[in-house]
């Protein structure tokens, strides 16, 4: 297996858990991205709205 | 065994045809030598080395094949997730 034996010169015990929270940051913050960036992930965490094509105007 | 190759890099005062400087050696001390760089340069052909993370070659491929698949499986879980998000929430409409 490619790269089967970084673990000879790398200690399991700090390089695992590096890696996991390597992981688990960088989807943290692309999440949490999202959540600043956007208005409609509350809206759709909030519920009960049911988003509705916009209706063009009708002229009277 | 192992021979040792001379490098070609001159030496200030030698010609081509001069012959190498040779490094005399008591036969023990040679042949301690010989075994010393044979090893070091076949590091990785010793199934049974300990490595300084105190692993062994096979021990490490074993890590690595868990921490592989771990990662294809979270993957997977990943996918499926991003799926239903794109499918049931305005991600993306």
């Amino acid at each position: 297996m490619i790269y089967g034996k970084i673990w000879c010169v790398v200690k399991p015990s700090v390089g695992i858990p590096l890696f996991l929270s390597a992981v688990a940051i960088g989807s943290f913050a692309v999440h949490v991205a999202l959540v600043t960036n956007t208005t409609w992930v509350k809206d759709f965490l909030q519920g009960g709205q049911k988003t509705v094509a916009a209706q063009p105007a009708v002229k009277k | 065994m192992c021979q040792r190759k001379m490098t070609s890099r001159p030496i200030a005062g030698l010609t081509a045809l001069d012959p190498p400087a040779v490094v005399v050696m008591t036969a023990p001390v040679r042949v301690q030598h010989e075994e010393e760089v044979f090893q070091r340069r076949n590091a990785m052909a010793d199934p049974n080395k300990v490595w300084p993370t105190g692993l062994t070659e096979a021990e490490s491929e074993e890590i690595h094949r868990n921490l592989i698949q771990g990662t294809q499986i979270f993957g997977m879980i990943a996918v499926l997730a991003h799926l239903l998000a794109y499918i049931y929430s305005p991600w993306l409409h």
